[in-house]
């Protein structure tokens, strides 16, 4: 155990990790500038009103947490049964917990505009209904890892459930589709990209590359962080 | 048991025979007990008093709510089951000696998983005739069906508990634990049974709920030969 | 007879303003959304930075 920690970083020293770094930098200003382009520099809706630009942070933050932090916990998870890396464990701890961040945003924000255009703040539709599902599952998974003592047996035995997880998302999917199948959803708005005018188009791409920077830019952190971790455990347990 | 390569011919009688043999232990040890499946079938009968309590027969039809509380208590008293399911082993580490016997790691999960159904399948035929009596229902020549839909979803719950409840045994918080991870993974299970058996309560045929009957059956396919392909991952080298 | 059945519609489940022209009045809704995405993505770096500094020093 101690070996694999040398192999990278100096014995004896810790591994580097800075909570702000140039790439977290340069995405908390995109991101910043993207919201200042959807609040006053994109034109308001005509139906919904100003609520319609949650979809401008809405849509970006499912697209990070939900597919590519899903999809890296899954990869990440079957990959460490198979290649036993560390640095796959610490990627699967990272998009846990950074997808969940994502996700919970979007479980919030979908509310607030389910508000104003469906009149309920929640609604069974297909989508949020298993972003909900999945946020327990990484939930259930976090909760997983800090209940195992060891390290080598909680990398193992969360790689176990992740892989069993990705598994388990196309299931859910169908389940919940075959069930709102059954019952028509909203036929108000449909939460599908409508075809957006040129402005709100623009807008909207700006802001899925933002978000994008930023969820790996805190995946980098979080990964540094759980290397800085690890590292500080095994020299103060030798 | 001869160690080196055997050959295929004898492995697969000798990967049943020690999988029924574990399973046999198990339910022996339960049965002598039988706490946890007193905790169960009490739970279920329970449940279904209190359902049936709190039910407003003119506002829902026994046939819509039925299902709902049919599954709820499936889900509940399988968790009940899972629990003890390897903590029989922990103390005086007898989870080591089966390790260190010739049986395989696959079989020792087989034989978890067969007791586990026995037990859930135990506790479902109190509660289903349960369910059924409290409210009313008029089952008839759909009994056949119910009882394959409630074997199919033990099957798959079981799979799954019984590997959750293997990942859950290693960890301090066991008991907290195995239903917050497993609890997603019944969705897809315990929904489409409650479907179904919604559809045959209900008096339709089962070809009109085929689709969740096949999502269940998928379910059932994928997850128990996941399980048993993963089982070993769970234990330490 | 117009302004009884402004208010009765201003009344129903749907929360907007109903108003004459132009789009209904749902800015607190926005900046709410906004406000709470800003406020998880910084809390999360402070959280970070926070966790970085107990592992280099704790």
């Amino acid at each position: 155990m101690a070996t694999s920690a040398a192999t990278i970083t100096a014995p004896g020293k810790l591994p580097e990790a800075k909570p702000i770094d140039g790439f977290l930098a340069i995405s908390i200003v995109a991101v910043l500038a993207v919201c200042v382009r959807a609040i006053w520099f994109t034109p308001v809706d005509a139906m919904l009103g100003a609520a319609q630009k949650i979809f401008y942070v809405h849509v970006p933050s499912a697209i990070a947490g939900l597919y590519v932090a899903c999809g890296l916990l899954a990869v990440s998870s079957i990959l460490y049964l198979w290649l036993k890396d560390e640095r796959l464990d610490r990627l699967a701890e990272a998009s846990a917990e950074v997808g969940l961040l994502f996700m919970g945003i979007v479980l919030v924000t979908g509310p607030i505009w389910a508000r104003t255009s469906w009149g309920t703040w929640w609604v069974w539709e297909a989508r949020i209904t298993s972003t909900l599902f999945l946020w327990l599952l990484v939930l259930g998974y976090l909760v997983l890892r800090g209940a195992v003592e060891s390290p080598e047996n909680r990398a193992r035995l969360s790689a176990v459930m992740g892989s069993l997880a990705a598994l388990l998302v196309p299931f859910i999917h169908l389940t919940v589709k075959l069930f709102r199948g059954m019952h028509p959803g909203p036929v108000v708005l449909k939460p599908e990209k409508p075809s957006l005018p040129p402005e709100m188009l623009t807008t909207f791409l700006m802001a899925i590359v933002a978000f994008m920077l930023l969820f790996f830019a805190l995946l980098r952190v979080r990964m540094r962080w759980a290397a800085l971790r690890d590292a500080r455990t095994a020299m103060e347990a030798a | 048991m001869s160690g080196g390569a055997p050959k295929p011919a004898v492995l697969a009688p000798a990967f049943l025979a020690d999988a029924l043999r574990i399973a046999r232990k198990d339910l022996l040890i339960e049965f002598r007990t039988r706490s946890a499946f007193m905790a169960a079938t009490v739970f279920a009968v329970l449940s279904v008093v209190i359902f049936r309590f709190t039910w407003d027969p003119t506002a829902i039809p026994a046939f819509d709510l039925a299902p709902g509380v049919l599954w709820v208590i499936f889900t509940f008293s399988g968790l009940l089951g899972l629990n003890r399911s390897f903590g029989l082993e922990l103390s005086d580490r007898a989870y080591d000696g089966l390790l260190a016997s010739q049986v395989s790691r696959e079989s020792i999960f087989v034989g978890k998983v067969l007791a586990n159904l026995a037990f859930v399948s135990g506790v479902q035929a109190l509660a289903l005739p349960a369910v059924a009596l409290f409210f009313d229902l008029h089952v008839g020549s759909a009994w056949g069906v119910l009882i394959g839909i409630v074997l199919c979803a033990s099957l798959g719950l079981a799979a799954v508990g019984t590997l959750f409840a293997a990942i859950a045994s290693n960890t301090r918080l066991a008991e907290l634990l195995l239903p917050m991870m497993t609890l997603p993974f019944f969705v897809p299970l315990v929904i489409p049974a409650a479907q179904t058996s919604a559809y045959i309560l209900r008096g339709q045929p089962l070809e009109d709920a085929m689709p969740w009957f096949k999502l269940l059956l998928a379910f059932d396919l994928v997850f128990v030969t996941a399980c048993i392909v993963v089982f070993p991952y769970t234990i330490e080298e | 007879m117009g302004m009884w059945a402004l208010i009765a519609t201003a009344q129903d489940s749907v929360a907007y303003v109903a108003q004459r022209s132009g789009p209904p009045a749902t800015e607190t809704y926005m900046w709410a959304g906004y406000a709470i995405t800003i406020g998880v993505l910084f809390g999360y770096i402070a959280l970070m930075a926070s966790r970085i500094a107990k592992s280099k020093n704790g």
